[in-house]
């Protein structure tokens, strides 16, 4: 119920969205130059309009003399017709450049900030979705308000000339407008975010719900949910109604101040008219009828943007909360072992020229042939977990180490560490007995080839997802034998990022691929495999073990496996 | 089906006809505000005496002030209906998905459908709210003004009534069309982009201890683009609709001013009443020119509603018998005899059976394995013994087949423990207590202890209180396992259907939870589905199967969820 119940927007958001949304002042331009000349259209209707009805019933002209100005309001009330087009046109084209700017602002930054306890899927919708939902903000809400602000004050503008009192009355009231919406917004404000909170929740709850439902009907109790869901969504819906019984009130000052005020105007214009002496004259005659009819007619078109802007600023709100998460995460600084300076390790003492030390430190260059790897007593650690077991562990250079260990000892969060992912929170990690932390961590990467678990899947052909192995081209050739000494599926065929196209064994192979042509073409001395067989049947195992044997030759091997075959391969096994 | 849905339409509809008549007097406010303003200052420009316009005048002020009142009241009343709507629309859903799970509906396959699902639901109380209510004052409003107009001077009545439909009909019909292209247009581009940003985003560090990822970015953002150019192709198209409905409003203002000024000066259409014909049109097409947005509204809820509608209608995939026998497999108590002969399953929608030619007998409180590879119909086996399947041949519980029997009276005696259970948010307790409501904190740390999470357990600081699931503390997988199987061990079904019990769990762990947990199993019957062999004297026997020759289509409904993933 997302559009039911909008979310309090955060103030402040508006200004920064503009702000970073490359294209976006151009396009405000654009959509104040438009209303500009639509005033001008609202302004000459108007006066088309009134001056034909004064000169036909009290200028008694017939439609002969009164040609022209048909032909001109026509001609005006079709242009408006048309700039209306021209607008929606320009507003989505924005629409589109923004988003765009903002997505790949977005994926850039979360490309160097740790994954975390991000739900990958969540953001991904986030990107997308979220982001798609500025189209309401941008395409219909923005020129609205942009409207709201140049329409009024040209229409003032001409009632002032032709009758100040109808633009007095308007001049007072349309304040009251945004004055009403501020103070039952602020009114509302803290219920309306706890009612946000739970709208959120109850879609949750009735997502997890709906998930879980195969495991509830397991045990019987899938049905009995309706009475769960019936008092949630009751309780809800009533919460919901006494919010809207006062936020409705918003709306409904609006609505007042509009239509009493155009009531007033009119009332005011027919007594002057019917007593002329009253405010001086000016108001009888052919003359009089025209302006009396003018100020009704443009009176209702200064609260109109206005309301328009009301009615889409909810229909924005998903948009801008989908704006909000999105410049959370450009505000965010990367804290992980990537970025060293900023982050000293928990439980070292936090000195505050650390930075500066290790800035200055000289960062060695890249890894010798065939390092060895020494873990001295390393701990690591996540949050809100008990720690990992402490691990002292050599893994000998120029040799295959295979590991194994009881599930959930750490095998992945250990070769993550030796990319620079992880830190330990004591003991130590090195490389021929240099601190990884003392090395160039770029470099490092350069002298690694990683195969992790579940290795990446991008849309494309087998050969373009193999091809990410290194950060510049590859041969043709290169491709081909990493192929084939993987027993990958053909390079042309198609993959998809989701994984379909493939079996979990045949995206497996590709990984593998990718991480041989990387061996091939970068001659890394380290090479971290993270149960690179899991998914392959015994024969096919067996192939590619076979086929990996040349590429261990030289190298400091660390295999994570509990595989038979993998093990049978190991000059040293290491139990963890 | 039929019936719950004819009730929620009756109230609702009843409800919603309220908001929608309050929301017609709204417009219809607004425009006599306008029409009766224009009499007013013509026949002010008369000069009469003042007291001939009293009636005017007050008419004016009460209209200033109905319409404001009048919209006020249509909101509350129509979200009212909606959230009610809602309300009974989700239930009635659920209602229908309890009987569909798990192989009736695809909908498990991926948390996207289970969030397309929740959208759904909502978007049909925006059909409602934003579609179906502005349509209907629309019409009302542009009837009553077609008829003043008409009163008035027979020509503007019908020049307005012509204008009034043709944007009703042209500018929605654009809207429509231009945002049925745009989904056409843009789904696949967006599909791609977010399966794209997901797996960037899941391989980040890969792809950063690679170097690629700017690499891998670029290609990613090649989905962006495609996106882009389609909203750029979209811009024009969405413009039009806009500029039809105010092109016919040019058409009406002008065509009544035409009509009228002659009849004033024939002498047939009084000349104080001519501002009232100028200035009708002005507010008429007021609801009309929301008509393009409400028809865009309805089109993205129609889809909303067709895809619930797949499933509110979808099939049964083993419907319960009419008049099932009473379930008391084994008079005695304690597990039924078990007797399978040439089963065959078939998953709906797939062509071929998953499952072909199956035999096994299982005495009361066996423990017997059933091993084969992946795709050979086990976890098939295991939909069909919780009567989640239909299945040909014989499938007998003491004797009796299992297709005479109710589900949940088979569930009641069957329980399956599948590695991809899923894990409610909510705490570690409730989690358990799903199996057995009322059973006691001992007996929830008993059950962890036999599934081996005696460790885990101690090692929680809010023990069994804490918050587990997407906004809790994350289980890994062995350990959402280990969980399921606690469950189930609490649950202490007469039989035990355990899918992959060692499935993410090292060897050393595995073999002492599935100890345990056969300890614990003592008595009742026990089956095990798995592709490795068990650790010896865990089970009685070991029966082998072979998957069926023909290859299943893709397309068969999967589900990770609970494990009884068909083969493929």
């Amino acid at each position: 119920m997302t559009q039911l119940a909008p979310q309090p927007s955060k103030s402040g958001l508006d200004r920064r969205l503009l702000h970073r949304a490359r294209g976006a002042s151009v396009f405000i331009g654009v959509c104040a130059g438009l209303g500009i000349v639509r005033t001008a259209c609202v302004v000459a209707g108007a006066w088309l309009t009134a001056s034909l009805i004064a000169g036909a019933f009290a200028g008694g002209r017939g439609l002969d003399s009164l040609a022209p100005q048909l032909m001109a309001l026509a001609g005006v009330l079709a242009a408006r017709a048309l700039l209306a087009s021209v607008q929606e046109a320009a507003a989505h084209r924005a629409s589109a450049g923004v988003k765009s700017g903002l997505r790949r602002q977005a994926l850039e930054q979360l490309m160097r900030l740790p994954s975390g306890k991000r739900h990958t899927g969540e953001t991904a919708a986030l990107l997308v979705r979220g982001i798609d939902a500025l189209d309401d903000y941008f395409a219909r809400y923005l020129p609205q308000l942009v409207l709201a602000v140049v329409v009024p004050v040209g229409v003032l503008v001409v009632m002032l000339v032709a009758y100040p009192p109808a633009a007095l009355i308007v001049l007072v009231t349309l304040p009251l407008i945004p004055l009403f919406g501020v103070l039952i917004g602020l009114y509302t404000r803290t219920r309306a975010e706890r009612q946000w909170e739970s709208t959120s929740h109850l879609a949750h709850h009735f997502a997890d719900l709906v998930a879980g439902l195969p495991t509830l009907k397991a045990f019987g109790r899938a049905s009995k949910q309706v009475g769960a869901i019936e008092v949630t969504t009751g309780a809800y819906r009533r919460r919901s109604m006494s919010l809207l019984r006062v936020a409705f009130c918003s709306a409904l000052v609006l609505e007042l101040a509009a239509s009493l005020s155009v009531a007033v105007v009119a009332v005011t214009v027919g007594v002057d008219l019917v007593s002329p002496h009253n405010s001086g004259g000016g108001m009888s005659g052919e003359a009089g009828l025209q302006t009396a009819l003018l100020v009704l007619i443009l009176a209702p078109e200064a609260y109109l943007p206005l309301r328009n802007a009301g009615a889409h600023y909810h229909a924005s709100a998903e948009g801008l909360a989908a704006a909000e998460r999105v410049f959370a995460i450009l505000a965010e600084t990367p804290e992980d072992a990537e970025d060293r300076q900023a982050a000293p390790a928990p439980g070292e003492p936090s000195n505050p020229n650390a930075a500066a030390i290790t800035a200055a430190r000289v960062m060695r260059t890249p890894l010798g042939r065939a390092p060895t790897i020494m873990f001295r007593r390393t701990v690591f650690a996540y949050p809100g977990r008990q720690p990992l077991p402490e691990l002292s562990l050599t893994v000998p250079a120029g040799q295959t180490t295979v590991l194994t260990a009881r599930s959930g000892a750490g095998k992945s969060t250990l070769m993550a560490a030796l990319v620079g992912f992880r830190r330990p929170v004591s003991g130590s990690i090195a490389f021929d007995d240099t601190e990884l932390d003392d090395l160039d961590l770029a470099a490092v990467r350069r002298s690694i080839a990683w195969l992790p678990q579940r290795p990446v899947l991008v849309d494309g052909t087998v050969a373009e997802n193999v091809r990410l192995a290194v950060p510049d081209g590859a041969s043709d050739p290169a491709v081909a034998k990493a192929i084939a000494a993987a027993h990958a599926p053909a390079a042309t065929r198609t993959v998809a990022a989701d994984g379909s196209g493939l079996s979990a064994g045949e995206a497996a192979r590709v990984g593998l691929a990718r991480f041989l042509l990387r061996v091939d073409l970068l001659d890394p001395p380290v090479l971290l495999l993270d149960e690179p067989t899991a998914h392959l049947d015994g024969d096919t195992e067996q192939a590619v073990l076979d086929s990996f044997a040349p590429y261990r030759d030289q190298r400091t091997v660390l295999i994570a496996s509990h595989r038979a075959a993998v093990r049978a391969i190991a000059d040293r096994e290491v139990d963890w | 089906m039929g019936r719950p849905m004819a009730q929620l339409r009756n109230t609702i509809a009843l409800r919603l006809g309220l908001g929608a008549t309050l929301g017609a007097l709204a417009q219809l406010s607004a425009l006599a505000l306008l029409a009766v303003s224009g009499y007013l200052i013509s026949r002010a420009w008369e000069q009469p005496p003042i007291l001939y316009l009293m009636v005017a005048i007050t008419s004016v002020r009460l209209f200033g002030i109905s319409r404001g009142v009048l919209r006020y009241l249509e909101r509350l009343v129509s979200h009212d209906a909606a959230f009610r709507g809602l309300e009974r629309l989700r239930i009635a859903v659920w209602r229908k998905l309890v009987r569909l799970a798990p192989a009736g509906v695809p909908v498990w396959r991926s948390g996207d459908l289970q969030a397309r699902l929740i959208d759904d639901v909502d978007g049909v109380g925006d059909r409602w709210l934003r579609g179906a209510l502005p349509l209907a004052s629309a019409v009302i409003v542009s009837v009553c003004a077609t008829a003043l107009q008409a009163t008035l001077l027979p020509a503007a009545g019908v020049i307005l009534g012509a204008c009034l439909l043709a944007a009703a009909l042209v500018g929605p019909a654009l809207a429509t069309w231009s945002s049925r292209y745009a989904v056409r247009a843009t789904a696949s581009a967006r599909g791609d982009l977010t399966e794209g940003v997901r797996a960037c985003l899941h391989g980040r560090e890969e792809l950063v201890a690679a170097g690629t990822d700017a690499k891998a970015l670029e290609r990613v953002l090649e989905g962006d683009d495609r996106l882009r150019r389609a909203h750029a192709r979209i811009a024009w198209t969405a413009g039009l609709g806009e500029a039809a409905g105010l092109l016919a409003l040019a058409v009406a203002v002008t065509g009544a001013l035409g009509a009228g000024i002659p009849a004033v000066a024939a002498g047939t259409l009084d000349g104080v009443l001519l501002a009232v014909i100028a200035l009708v049109p002005l507010a008429a097409f007021e609801p009309v020119l929301a008509l393009p947005a409400a028809a865009q509204q309805t089109a993205v809820a129609k889809a909303c509603g067709r895809r619930l509608l797949e499933i509110t209608q979808a099939e049964e995939p083993r419907p319960d018998p009419v008049e099932p026998m009473e379930f008391e497999p084994n008079p005695l108590g304690g597990p039924p005899f078990i007797e399978i002969k040439r089963l065959s399953v078939t998953w709906p929608g797939a062509e071929t059976p998953a499952l072909h030619g199956f035999d096994l007998t299982v005495q009361p409180g066996e423990r017997v394995a059933v091993m084969g590879p992946s795709g050979s119909g086990k976890s098939t086996l295991a939909a069909a013994l919780m009567g989640f399947l239909p299945y040909e041949g014989s499938l007998r519980f003491g004797g009796v087949e299992l297709a005479e029997y109710d589900g949940d009276d088979i569930r009641r005696t069957v329980g399956l423990c599948s590695q991809d259970a899923h894990v409610f948010d909510t705490t570690l307790a409730e989690n358990l207590r799903l199996a057995r409501p009322g059973a006691a904190d001992d007996d929830l740390a008993r059950a962890l202890r036999w599934a081996g999470l005696r460790d885990w357990l101690e090692a929680l600081p809010e023990g069994l209180e804490t918050r587990l699931g997407e906004h809790g503390r994350a289980v890994s997988g062995g350990e959402r396992g280990r969980i399921a199987l606690a469950r189930c061990l609490l649950a202490d079904r007469e039989v035990l259907v355990l899918d992959e019990p060692d499935a993410h769990l090292d060897a050393a762990t595995a073999e002492r939870v599935l100890r345990t947990a056969a300890a614990a199993l003592e008595g009742k019957t026990t089956i095990v589905i798995t592709h490795r062999p068990l650790p010896e004297g865990v089970v009685d026997r070991v029966v082998h199967l072979r998957a069926p020759v023909p290859t299943p289509r893709r397309d068969a409904p999967d589900n990770r969820l609970l494990g009884v993933a068909p083969p493929g």
